[in-house]
């Protein structure tokens, strides 16, 4: 598949004329990281390639607009792997951020692109779902929100519209909100999640509260877990609780077994991770100098 | 259609460029193909390996994954803008001190991810530095002399003096500063000559069929296509193969495996002949795939060859295995698995053939032996071998991979036929579905053992996979029978190899050749025999090992160097040291540790002709040339040679010049295989080297009236004590006048001998290589996850002709040894390849490799130059049983299958009571 030609856009704005001009022909171009790659493996293209990477201003900005921070779509995983923002309000994107490919993908590849390429090993997508963002759609007609969480349907798939992009992600500034990532990979880095999982959770009077729970590469698209929300949002942490939430965890799971692990795997360490990143939570929270929630799992 | 090109403007390397260029070109075919710089490679087109990384505005990027459009009004630095041969930067100043650069593939891309760094991380620890680098894959080095380089460079201040050159002198690679500076043409570097055609391969996507019809006519009506190869278009032999012709050059009739080469379509450009490609109509017949070897052998399977499916079947009988296992206190049966690794060499395959204007032509291609390759596509093309040059061209990495021809023959037929140069490269995706890989086996050991722990007898049986064809299998089948037991002495042995024809792709050489599996079989099994007798692992082996005396399993008594006990002892007070530092383990973890102890036949064995021969010449301009046909590919074997010539010869390396892998003007020096060519052609170098300067110093003499015992070459010149007689060029000039021949050429020949078809005895190889290593695991209790925390890798080298470049041997070989041992593993579904690029067959990368202890032992070997042996491939084999023994020691639970996954891991740690958050002592 060759992409017949690759027109540059100077703002979003146009880009999105041209997706409408053009028809579900065309498709937009960030970093390119996946696209080239799908490109390679003779995989359907657009044949018109609206190049957004070199689009300047908010499109690349990470800002705090009062009660919450908004990250433009063009923002590379390099530039949230080392915003300062991103580490205090949701850890766990920061941490995924940091841990996604290598230096190199990091350099080009944008959360926007993670999104709309919607593997369901996307490292961005739990942070984002556990962490309630919601993306802000941009078309010739207009733009609308849809909670990230909600994209997704299928493997590769999300609800866009041919003519839409994602313009932004931004997610609410919880006060004491803790949250973490975890993935499980064959390489200790420059690896795809076999699965992952993040974890949001403020702590209220001993009590877990404001709890979401997502998981990576165990179903076509990346879960949120209501069912294990529920089980812990309201409860007091002990040894119990864990037991009962971890298997809820690997219950959830609608795992297949692929080229990169197994179904049985994946969901025995979605009970495992989640339940790791329940222990971090409590121990940072009892330990609040410790930095044990940046700490990234070797795996 | 592409629309018009677009006109993009760069700032490359400090110059302002502007560049028409069609809009879905990627950065990196526009920086090779369009500009020339082809320092900057390609590895495998998908973000994986770093091979074609440069710096786009100051940040790194994989050329590869970006279209040149995307890089409009982009400052842009390859490895060329950071320095050249004449004047590194400190970077690769420091990549050349430390002997970071092997192959040389991964190194400029390597080169630029490591400047950058150092730019953006001065202070970067060597756990810091494995994080950031760990976009860039190496498969030669280990990465330990790449951190080793990292923290040189730190320092701002490089030397790297010519001088330290000599036989045991860590002196700096011949062939560095031109790789990393990329300067190095590998074979797809190479300028594209007038009329250049492009090859692309049809390949079968069948497993097993038929081939009934192939459909040229609607690829030859596109616009480009000059010309469609089929096997019909093969004007001599249509079969070839290293050990007997089953394999089609194309396929002619019957299609065994799935990635099989169909035809090759010639073009006047790469897309024209890739879309030609796509166009080509192969018509089939489906048959039974047949995919595994169990089902190979079954009763009414399918047939893949004429002859039957059991492609080899080796026998060894000593003593009499039954008898005393009958005797035996204990007995004790195991079974042992291991997968089909790929080399994963980063330079994929490639040929450009040039045609002679004669019906000739001459190859340029990576290769382990010209000759062979000279052979095969002689062959191929009906013509006799001196109308066919094979000259190998730096080779990005090789560990067996490269004793098959691939696009060789291929380019050649097409040069051969249009009378225009032919270029045909290989994908990743070619490289992983249809080269050789090693032979998956399943191994049954059984032995029995006396009340103190002595191996009385032992009874194994091996079934490998060879795949589609032979290439090597038989010469595979028997380096298993040799090497079975492992590294004892058992009076009482039967072994039984055999080896079955698949459609799972085609097996064949592998650093290791088959005593990679059967001695990890033996090494788990020697732990397993411990336990049964009570003893430890070191005790057991101790009691049963070969040393200088006593006899392997073909009845070849040991009795030159031998230094396996002080390398099992050296390494394993080295582990103790090292682990007895370590903190204790983070909670959720258990460690443990592992020993394995190896031998390893160095060269052909069976007394197949294990030949050297080498020519060393005093050139007009002052210079020594060294020619021999063995070849380079990153194991350093032109610095080895350089070294052992300024040795004997007196002079330094600016004085000796190296030519090797050129079938028209080097020696036929055998294949570069099998851990042979510092033995057998070091030794053959010494010898012509020797040979030289004796009899010229004997001129000498006698032309100057001085004493032989006074004269010596040096870099200045012919010396007699402290007074130079006369520059090197003018005693040249006077050779010549009195008509002193110049150049001399020797041989050495390695002894073993045939061994015996019924009952595998023999002198099988010689000399042997000797090996202990102790692998240190942390193994995580919830996901299974087996991380390799130490690595001491002790090997008996009878002589570090370079000991740099020996430990750059072991910690590569340790990489590709982890890899084998915890996750590289090419996977089949029903025949049909599953991973078919880096980003689904994983190799390790700087992360997974800890830094590697090595200790050189130096057993002198009476034969080989200045004692040396060999240890290209033993470095590999030794790590994966010592790694399986670790998570034995670990986690109380024994894994016979290689990979050791953290999903096998993880079900036999479940249900294990108390494993979370508790941590055991190592083992």
């Amino acid at each position: 598949m060759h992409p017949s030609s690759v027109m540059r856009a100077a703002s979003l704005e146009e880009a999105v004329e041209v997706l409408a001009e053009r028809g579900p022909s065309a498709g937009v171009v960030a970093g390119g990281t996946d696209l080239a790659v799908r490109r390679r493996r003779g995989l359907p293209v657009p044949e018109v390639w609206v190049d957004i990477s070199s689009i300047s201003g908010p499109a690349r900005d990470i800002v705090r607009s009062q009660d919450r921070v908004v990250i433009g779509a063009l923002a590379t995983f390099r530039a949230i792997a080392a915003s300062d923002l991103v580490r205090r309000t949701l850890p766990a994107l920061y941490q995924a951020a940091n841990i996604m490919g290598s230096v190199q993908i990091r350099n080009r590849a944008t959360l926007g692109g993670n999104i709309g390429n919607a593997s369901p090993a996307g490292d961005s997508l739990p942070p984002l779902i556990a962490g309630d963002a919601t993306a802000h759609l941009l078309s010739s007609r207009g733009r609308r929100d849809i909670p990230v969480e909600d994209l997704f349907t299928g493997p590769g798939q999300t609800c866009l519209a041919p003519d839409e992009l994602v313009e932004a992600v931004s997610y609410p500034v919880l006060e004491g909100a803790w949250s973490g990532f975890r993935r499980v990979a064959t390489r200790a880095s420059h690896d795809i999640s076999k699965m992952s999982a993040a974890l949001r959770a403020t702590l209220e009077q001993g009590r877990l509260a404001a709890v979401r729970v997502a998981l990576g590469a165990v179903a076509p698209v990346p879960l949120r877990v209501p069912d294990v929300e529920a089980m812990i949002d309201g409860r007091v942490f002990n040894g119990a609780l864990l037991d009962a939430v971890g298997l809820a965890a690997s219950r959830a799971a609608r795992a297949i077994t692929d080229v990169r692990s197994t179904a049985g795997y994946r969901a025995d360490m979605c009970g495992e991770v989640v339940v790791e990143l329940l222990e971090s939570f409590i121990r940072d929270r009892r330990d609040p100098s410790g930095r044990a929630g940046l700490q990234q799992r070797r795996a | 259609m592409p629309e018009a090109p677009v006109e993009i403007t760069m700032t490359i390397n400090g110059v302002p460029r502007t560049i028409r260029t069609p809009p879905d070109r990627r950065l990196l075919d526009l920086l090779r193909d369009d500009l020339g710089l082809t320092g900057t490679k390609e590895g495998c087109g998908c973000g994986e390996c770093g091979a074609c990384t440069v710096l786009v505005d100051g940040a790194l990027v994989n050329a590869c994954l970006l279209l040149a459009a995307q890089a409009d009004g982009a400052s842009i630095t390859t490895v060329e803008g950071l320095g050249t041969p004449e004047s590194p930067s400190v970077v690769q100043a420091a990549f050349v001190a430390e002997t970071a650069s092997q192959c040389g593939y991964s190194t400029p891309g390597m080169v630029v991810a490591v400047t950058k760094l150092l730019e953006d991380h001065p202070e970067a620890s060597r756990d810091e530095a494995r994080r950031h680098l760990s976009g860039n894959l190496c498969r030669c080095t280990g990465y330990r002399q790449i951190l080793n380089a990292v923290e040189r460079a730190r320092s701002g201040h490089v030397t790297f003096p010519a001088g330290a050159d000599g036989v045991g002198r860590s002196a700096w690679r011949v062939d560095a500063l031109d790789k990393v500076t990329g300067r190095t043409r590998y074979a797809a570097d190479l300028p594209w000559p007038e009329g250049l055609l492009h090859g692309v391969t049809v390949r079968s996507t069948e497993v097993h069929a038929r081939l009934v019809e192939v459909r040229t006519g609607r690829a030859l009506a596109m616009p480009g296509v000059v010309r469609v190869l089929t096997s019909k278009d093969i004007p001599g032999e249509t079969h070839f193969g290293n050990a007997t012709p089953d394999q089609p050059v194309l396929v002619v009739d019957h299609i065994r495996f799935y990635g099989e080469a169909i035809a090759v379509v010639l073009a006047e450009s790469l897309e024209a002949a890739r879309d030609g490609a796509a166009a080509v109509e192969v018509v089939t017949e489906p048959l039974p795939p047949v995919t595994s070897p169990e089902a190979a052998l079954a009763d009414g399977a399918p047939l893949l060859h004429p002859d039957g499916n059991l492609a080899v079947h080796h026998r060894l009988s000593r003593g009499d295995a039954r008898a005393a296992m009958a005797r035996a206190d204990v007995v004790v049966e195991r079974t042992y698995r291991t997968p089909a690794q790929e080399h994963v060499c980063l330079e994929p395959e490639v040929a450009v053939a040039y045609p002679d204007g004669a019906g000739g032509v001459t190859v340029k291609a990576p290769s382990q032996n010209v000759f062979f390759d000279r052979h095969h596509i002689a062959r191929a093309l009906g013509l006799s071998k001196n109308r066919v040059r094979m000259i190998q061209t730096p080779t990005g990495a090789a560990f067996g991979g490269r004793e098959d021809v691939y696009a060789h023959t291929h380019a050649a037929l097409g040069a051969v036929l249009t009378g225009r140069p032919t270029r045909i490269v290989w994908t990743r995706e070619e490289s992983q579905v249809a080269t050789t890989k090693r032979h998956p086996a399943v191994m049954q050991y059984k032995a029995g053992l006396s009340s103190n722990g002595k191996i009385l007898a032992m009874e194994i049986r091996v079934l490998a996979d060879t795949g589609a064809y032979q290439s090597w299998a038989p010469n595979i089948g028997r380096k298993m029978l040799v090497h079975a037991t492992g590294p004892y002495d058992v009076e009482n042995v039967s072994t039984d190899i055999r080896m079955a024809y698949t459609n799972n792709g085609i097996s064949g050489a592998f650093r290791g050749f088959g005593a990679t599996q059967v001695l990890f079989a033996a090494e788990c099994f020697a732990d397993e025999l411990a336990t049964a007798a009570g003893l430890s692992p070191v005790a057991f082996r101790r009691l049963n090992h070969l040393a200088i005396g006593r006899t392997t399993a073909t009845g070849q008594k040991i009795t030159g160097s031998c230094g396996l006990a002080e390398c099992m002892d050296r390494a394993v007070a080295e582990a103790e040291r090292m682990a007895s530092l370590r903190p204790p383990p983070p909670p959720g973890t258990v460690r443990g540790r592992g020993l394995s102890t190896i031998y390893y036949g160095i060269g052909y064995g069976n007394a197949i002709p294990d030949i050297g021969s080498a020519i060393v010449e005093l050139l007009p301009e002052g210079m020594f040339q060294v020619r021999c046909g063995a070849v380079e590919y990153g194991q350093g074997l032109l610095t080895v040679f350089t070294q052992i010539a300024a040795e004997v010869l007196g002079v330094g390396r600016g004085h000796i010049r190296v030519m090797t892998g050129d079938s028209a003007e080097t020696p036929d020096s055998g294949s570069t295989v099998a851990s042979r060519q510092t033995y057998v052609s070091g030794e053959a170098v010494r010898r012509a080297a020797e040979r030289l300067r004796t009899e010229l110093l004997e001129f000498a003499a006698q032309h100057w009236q001085r004493r032989l015992d006074r004269l010596t070459f040096t870099s200045d010149g012919l010396a007699a004590g402290g007074d130079i007689l006369c520059s090197l060029e003018a005693f040249h000039r006077i050779c010549v006048e009195k008509g002193v021949r110049t150049r001399r050429q020797a041989r050495f020949k390695a002894s073993s001998t045939r061994l015996d078809l019924e009952t595998g005895q023999g002198n099988a190889y010689w000399p042997y290589a000797f090996a202990a290593h102790v692998a240190g695991v942390e193994v995580d209790t919830r996901t299974g996850n087996v991380r390799v925390i130490s690595i001491v890798a002790a090997h008996d080298v009878g002589k570090a002709i370079n000991p740099a470049m020996v430990e750059g041997q072991i910690a590569g070989g340790a990489a590709q040894g982890l890899g084998f041992a915890l996750f590289e593993n090419h996977r089949f579904d029903n025949g049909v390849p599953l991973t078919r690029n880096l980003d689904t067959y994983r190799i390790p990368g700087f992360t997974d490799m800890p830094d590697v202890v090595p200790i050189l032992v130096e057993e002198p070997e009476p034969t080989g130059p200045f004692g040396a042996k060999g240890v290209g491939e033993p470095v590999l084999v030794a790590l994966p049983p010592a790694i399986a023994n670790a998570v034995a020691a670990a986690t109380g639970k024994r894994f016979r299958e290689l990979p050791i996954l953290p999903e096998d891991v993880r079900r036999a740690l479940c249900g294990r009571p108390g494993n979370a958050g508790s941590a055991t002592e190592e083992g």
